[in-house]
């Protein structure tokens, strides 16, 4: 979605606005570094949608843009005269994106939804964690990344699809069917053999080796012994007799350090690689070298460096970032490039408090 | 790529083609449940690549497709003239996406890649696991996964782009990037702040709470994101000495104490079954849920009203399912979905039909070996 938004606009209710604004520690200055992460290229327009001039600035906005995305309760900004049908019919070509915890419509659809829950009970959770232990949620939020990106795909196949019949549409995203979608080879295991899935730590069900600690049997480990070994010769066998395996490799594994087994397996051909700690990621010479660690200025706490972009393209460079907003950092400026307010128009709204600007910016 | 009538083709050495052909059990007839699982609404074209009209028939196809992905090692199609330099000549239009472990240059591209050893050296794995206990792998190549969305959305911002310069371009997409890109919070808290990360169980690091708890049966998993909702859980769970403590108040002091609020909600959560407690929260406004087997997630109602089993008929196993879409549209239906291919089962229906071939010339490729056919189809 980052890439995405050359001027993506959040508006939020006058107050704490994005509740992740409050996530920490750590606290970076007065933002959490949590907001800082995912919020760059964006601009921070500061309405209350319980005001009507609020609602009313909304569809303004959606009657000049290409694009709307809302995390709402299914069926909340349609309450609030925002939903689908009345902005589409203010501006046809409006693609317009949901995103919600279960979906638009269904049993579930008016539960609230976070990460967390969706990872629960779509299954990610129950294949996550050690072989005899508790199941543990991936260590960042991939549920809720999964459906950005779904949703980011989803928008711009929209906008190719306009380019042909000149319309919009509504697209549908949610946490669950994300995550459910992404259950892939885990998913057919059940819904064609149906084998339940379970936990394997670091290993995989249907590839040996393929785990922390080893991979195909070579010369690298020195124990020419198992190579023509018939209970190991193809990935099938090796899945058979798992057990016997990994415990003559992993006896083998713990005799080195991992920086002498790294250096042993370069040239091989075998993917191995270690468990890199967040500072050995960026300290990583590909990760600098990939443009994963991009710097800006923020207007209140100065220098603040986030993940970088995860594409990249022959023809165009992304352009610079600007900083993750203020909380109404811009409203004004969008009112009155975006929407052509004049300033007393906009001191009246002010006044009302149907919007607010952040002194600091 | 489906809902814009672009239909993808999978070209493989004759032989085995994909690996993930034999990553079982478990099999269903003669296809991995892995393959299966992936590669609906394809068409496999069985090509030798080391024989010189291989080579021919890729690039006549890149002349009249959109799109190239591939994921050879960075390098590798190059050395057989079906790099992007080369075939972006013959075709100026081409959208070409390169999918790798770690990139198209630096040091290490030339380094095979995986999901699992992504997942290690991008941090993930460092990050998932028990609290007190070893790294561990998500449970599903979500590295993989993530890899493959950001492939999709580059593409299709390409294909837009590309209506208004009239020009394709050369996308790098990698393991490595994809996952480094996704740790998000975790990268700012190390980038801004020095802070390394940890492993947290079910639990997260700056939200509380936010977490799995055991039930007298199970597991309930609750994630309580602000202060209201903080009350709501300290209502059903009938603690009403937690409401106004002034340990507890605000997320920032939930933090700050969290061994001891976890401890009490922990001991009241173990008193009562999931499905006890799942009832007490409904209607509550705080996010809940059991951690479902694989069974349970495909026996929801709200999986099968949003259509994620998806059935369709394979020409030899019969019939199979996969999960459905994520996504739906409103003006557009995702057409019915054609089954995973047989290596090689539309070799002569893309040579004929895309390239129009005659017989004769295809019966020469496949008499030289540059081309073969499944005959089960």
């Amino acid at each position: 979605m980052r890439k995405k938004l050359d001027h993506g606009s959040l508006c939020f209710c006058p107050g704490s606005g994005d509740d992740t604004r409050s996530w920490g520690p750590p606290f970076v200055g007065s933002e959490s570094a949590y907001f800082l992460s995912v919020n760059r290229n964006k601009k921070s327009l500061a309405v209350d949608l319980k005001h009507p001039r609020g609602t009313q600035i909304i569809t303004e906005l959606a009657a000049v843009c290409d694009v709307v995305v809302e995390n709402y309760l299914p069926g909340k900004l349609d309450q609030m005269g925002l939903g689908y049908h009345q902005l589409s019919r203010v501006n046809p070509r409006l693609v317009y994106c949901s995103i919600s915890g279960y979906g638009q419509t269904g049993p579930q659809c008016r539960s609230p939804g976070y990460d967390s829950i969706a990872s629960a009970v779509s299954g990610m959770m129950h294949i996550t964690g050690p072989e005899d232990g508790d199941p543990v949620r991936p260590g960042v939020a991939m549920t809720d990344l999964a459906t950005g990106l779904y949703a980011h795909g989803a928008i711009m196949a929209a906008l190719l699809q306009r380019q042909r019949t000149g319309r919009g549409l509504h697209i549908d995203c949610n946490l669950l069917s994300s995550q459910v979608s992404c259950l892939s080879h885990i998913a057919s295991n059940y819904l064609n053999a149906g084998k339940e899935a379970r936990r394997w730590g670091t290993a995989h069900e249907s590839i040996v080796p393929y785990q922390v600690t080893s991979n195909r049997p070579v010369r690298v480990l020195d124990l020419p012994e198992l190579i023509e070994h018939p209970k190991y010769k193809t990935n099938k066998l090796r899945v058979q007799n798992r057990k016997d395996l990994l415990g003559k490799l992993s006896d083998r594994f713990l005799q080195e350090n991992t920086a002498d087994w790294l250096r042993r397996f370069q040239g091989s051909g075998v993917p191995v690689g270690p468990i890199n700690s967040i500072q050995e990621v960026f300290s990583d010479p590909q990760v600098k070298h990939n443009g994963l660690i991009q710097e800006m200025k923020h207007p209140t706490v100065g220098r603040i460096a986030v993940p970088g972009p995860a594409v990249r393209f022959s023809s165009f460079a992304a352009s610079r970032p600007t900083p993750p907003p203020l909380i109404g950092q811009h409203t004004v400026q969008v009112l009155r490039d975006t929407l052509s307010y004049s300033d007393d128009d906009i001191r009246t709204l002010m006044e009302t408090g149907a919007v607010s600007q952040n002194e600091a910016s």
